[in-house]
C-alpha cells in the first residue's frame, strides 16, 4: 500500500461577485485577476509543501498538467517536477500527467520524462491523460482528433523509450523520420505509465491491456467501483489476468485535522470553494463535441458530471475517523493498492494543509498499509 | 406540396441517406450542421419546381463520422462521388444553407464545372476579424437559439419535443462532425478567399438580415470575392431563412434560378 500526495497548485483569490459574473474559473475567467508577486509565493509555498511530503515519507508526489485557469497553476507539470527532482530525495515524482494531444510534439514529452527519470535515478512515474475538455478551448485543439492523439503519441513514446533509434514512426497525426532521444530512460524498460483518468470504458480497456495503474480522481465511490471492477473484470475477460492490488488506485476526497468538528466544518469550506471557485466549469467546457464517444457520453448524462452529487463527498476527521473509512471503502471496492491525498483546494492555509499532509501520512497511513497487508498476506511496506 | 421519399446511396465506398421530392432540374441542396434530414418549409417550396436532392453530410443525421472526413476537400471529394453514383454529370443547381453554403463555395471553387447556378444561404467559410461569428463550441445549446432565430418561437416547429438523452447524443453527433471541420480555423476556410474568383456561375447570396450567427456582413465579403454574385437579404429573418421566412425565400430562389 503506497502514499501519494497530490498538488493542484491552486490560485486562492478570487472576486466577490466570481460566482454571478463569471461563468468558470476555466478557459475565460481573465487573467487580470492573477497577481504575480502573489503567485511567485504561491509557488514557493506549494513546493514547500511537496517537498515536505517526501520528507513525511510519501511514496510519492503528484503534479498535473492544466492550462489557462485558476483552478491549477501548472500549464507545465514537467517543469515543476524538474523542481523538485533535486530538492527530494526519496519519493517518487508522479507527473500525472501530461496531455499527451496538447502537445504539438509529444516526441518532447518522451525526451522530457526521460531527463527527468535519469536525473532522479528513477524516481518519474510518467501519467498519460488526454486533458479535460477545457484544455481543448484554451488551447484550440479539435477535439474530435484527441482521443486517436492520444493512443498513437502513446504509441510513438512507448517505442521512443524501449526501441533503439533511430527508427521511423509513421502515424496519422504524427510522422518522424528520425525517432532518436537523447537521453533514454534511466528505468528499465521505461518509467512506469499511469492513466489517471475521467472514467470512460475506452480508457479503463485501454489501461487493463497494457496494466497500466488506473486511478479516477472527484468520483463518489459507488462509480470508483463500478470502475474499478471494470478494469478487474476487463483484465480478466479480455487479457486472461488477475490484476494486481498495486494497478488500483483510490482518490478520496480527504482531509485530517484533531478535531472531529474542526476537521469536518474546515473541509466543507474547502469543499465549498472547490465547487463555486475552483471546479466551476459548465458541462460545455467539460465535453466540447467530439471529446468522448456517444457510448462515454451516455454515461456521463446518466452519471450526471459536473453536478455536485457527481463529484464525490470528502472524508474529513481525525486520523481514526478517516483511517475507519478508508478500511470500510478497502474492502467495498475490493481493494486498492494505493492511495492519493490532495493537498486541498485553494482555501486550506499553509497551516491547515501541513497539518493534513502530516497526520495522514503519519496516523492514517501506517493503519491502512498493516490492513492491505492482512488482506493480501503481503509485508507491511 | 411532394413529400420526400428517402433511399441509401453509396458515394464511393460510403452509405448516405439522400432525401428527395419534386420534378424537373435537379436541385442539389445541402444542409445545416443540425439540419440533417430536415425537410423544411423552404425546401419544400423548391421541390414545387425542382428535383431537390437532400442528402446527409458524411458524419451529420444518422451517418457514422468517417475517418477519411478530416477537412473540407473530403467533403467536396465526398460530394463528386455522390453526384457520379446519383449519375448527375453536367452542370446543376447547387444550394447551401450555413455550413452547407460553406460546403457549396468550396465545391463551387473546386468544381466550377459542376455547378450551373449556386445559392450561399446564410454561409460562414471567410473570416471577417472585425465581425467575429460567435463561438459556437463555447455555449450551452440553449444559447445558440436566439442567434440563429430572430422570432424564437419558430424553433418550435423543429426542435424536438423533449431533450431526451437520445436528443443530446444525437446533438453531440453532429456537432461533433461540425467540429472536425470547423473547429480551427473557426467556421472559415483561410484558403478559399483566394479561390473564389474561379466560382463564375451566376451566385445569388441569401441572407437573414438579422443573422446573429453570421451576419449580413459576410454576404457583402462573399459578393466582393464572387464574380457574378448579387445579394438578397430577408428582413424579420435569423439565420436559417428556410424556417423561418419559407416564402420569401423561396421566392427569391425560383426567381433567380429561372
Amino acid at each position: 500500500m503506497q502514499s501519494y500526495f497530490f498538488h493542484l497548485m491552486p490560485w486562492t483569490d478570487y472576486p466577490d461577485d466570481f460566482e454571478t459574473a463569471y461563468e468558470s474559473s476555466w478557459v475565460t475567467f481573465p487573467n487580470r485577476f492573477y497577481d504575480p508577486v502573489k503567485g511567485a509565493d504561491l509557488y514557493h509555498r506549494y513546493l514547500d509543501e511537496l517537498e515536505y511530503a517526501d520528507t513525511l515519507g510519501y511514496d510519492g508526489i503528484c503534479v498535473n498538467e492544466h492550462h489557462q485557469n485558476a483552478y491549477g497553476l501548472m500549464p507545465s507539470p514537467n517543469v515543476i517536477a524538474g523542481m523538485l527532482a533535486r530538492r527530494t530525495k526519496r519519493a517518487k515524482i508522479a507527473v500525472l500527467g501530461n496531455g499527451l494531444p496538447l502537445r504539438a510534439n509529444p516526441l518532447r514529452v518522451a525526451e522530457e520524462i526521460a531527463m527527468l527519470d535519469v536525473v532522479t535515478r528513477g524516481r518519474v512515474i510518467s501519467g498519460f491523460v488526454r486533458g479535460i475538455g477545457c484544455e481543448y478551448l484554451s488551447l484550440d485543439l479539435n477535439p474530435t482528433f484527441s482521443r486517436d492523439m492520444f493512443y498513437e503519441a502513446h504509441d510513438l513514446i512507448v517505442r521512443a523509450w524501449t526501441q533503439p533509434g533511430p527508427f521511423e514512426f509513421v502515424g496519422e497525426h504524427y510522422q518522424y523520420r528520425y525517432v532518436n532521444v537523447w537521453p533514454r530512460p534511466f528505468t528499465t524498460p521505461h518509467p512506469p505509465i499511469w492513466l489517471p483518468s475521467a472514467g470512460s470504458s475506452e480508457t479503463i480497456e485501454f489501461a487493463a491491456e497494457h496494466r497500466y495503474p488506473y486511478v479516477t480522481v472527484f468520483t463518489p465511490r459507488e462509480n470508483v467501483k463500478r470502475l474499478l471492477d471494470g478494469y478487474r473484470r476487463c483484465a480478466r475477460e479480455k487479457f486472461d489476468y488477475d490484476p494486481d492490488p498495486a494497478l488500483l488506485g483510490y482518490a478520496p476526497g480527504t482531509y485530517v485535522s484533531d478535531d472531529e468538528q474542526r476537521a469536518k466544518d474546515e473541509a466543507a469550506q474547502h469543499g465549498e470553494f472547490f465547487l463555486n471557485k475552483a471546479f466551476k466549469i459548465p458541462p460545455h467546457f467539460l465535453i466540447p463535441p467530439g471529446y468522448v464517444t456517444e457510448k462515454s457520453l451516455k454515461g456521463f448524462l446518466a452519471a450526471g458530471v459536473g453536478s455536485r452529487g457527481s463529484m464525490g463527498a470528502t472524508i474529513a476527521g481525525t486520523p481514526k475517523t478517516v483511517l475507519d473509512r478508508l478500511i470500510a471503502d478497502y474492502d467495498y471496492l475490493g481493494g486498492f493498492g494505493y492511495v492519493i491525498c490532495g493537498a486541498g483546494p485553494g482555501n486550506a492555509t499553509h497551516e491547515q494543509t501541513v497539518k493534513h499532509m502530516t497526520l495522514f501520512q503519519t496516523e492514517v497511513m501506517p493503519g491502512l498499509k498493516r490492513y492491505h497487508a492482512q488482506k493480501t498476506g503481503a509485508a507491511a511496506a | 406540396m411532394p413529400t420526400p421519399h428517402e433511399r441509401t446511396v453509396v458515394a464511393g465506398d460510403y452509405p448516405i441517406r439522400v432525401l428527395e421530392a419534386g420534378e424537373g432540374e435537379p436541385l442539389l441542396f445541402l444542409h445545416t450542421a443540425l439540419g440533417a434530414g430536415l425537410w423544411t418549409d423552404g425546401i419544400a417550396k423548391l421541390a414545387e419546381q425542382y428535383r431537390v436532392l437532400l442528402p446527409d453530410h458524411p458524419g451529420f443525421g444518422p451517418s457514422p463520422l468517417p475517418d477519411w472526413l478530416v477537412g473540407m476537400d473530403d467533403m467536396v471529394f465526398h460530394y463528386c462521388d455522390l453526384l457520379d453514383a446519383l449519375e448527375l454529370s453536367g452542370p446543376l443547381h447547387v444550394a447551401g444553407a450555413s455550413l452547407g453554403g460553406w460546403i457549396a463555395a468550396e465545391f463551387a471553387a473546386w468544381q466550377p464545372h459542376r455547378v450551373k447556378k449556386l445559392v450561399l444561404i446564410d454561409a460562414p467559410g471567410l473570416r471577417l476579424p472585425d465581425v467575429p461569428m460567435p463561438d459556437v463550441f463555447r455555449m450551452p445549446p440553449e444559447a445558440l437559439l436566439p442567434l440563429v432565430f430572430h422570432d424564437v418561437s419558430k424553433a418550435a416547429s423543429v426542435l424536438p419535443s423533449e431533450m431526451s438523452v437520445d436528443t443530446l447524443v444525437q446533438m453531440f453527433h453532429d456537432r461533433t462532425a461540425l467540429a472536425r471541420l470547423a473547429w480551427n480555423p473557426y467556421l472559415h476556410d483561410p484558403k478559399l478567399p483566394r479561390r473564389l474568383h474561379r466560382v463564375r456561375m451566376p451566385t445569388l447570396l441569401v441572407w437573414g438580415a438579422q443573422d446573429a450567427l453570421v451576419p449580413r456582413a459576410y454576404a457583402d465579403a462573399y459578393a466582393r470575392l464572387l464574380p457574378a454574385a448579387e445579394v438578397a437579404v430577408l428582413d424579420g429573418c435569423g439565420h436559417d431563412p428556410t424556417i423561418e421566412q419559407p416564402d420569401a425565400f423561396a421566392r427569391a430562389v425560383l426567381d433567380f434560378l429561372r
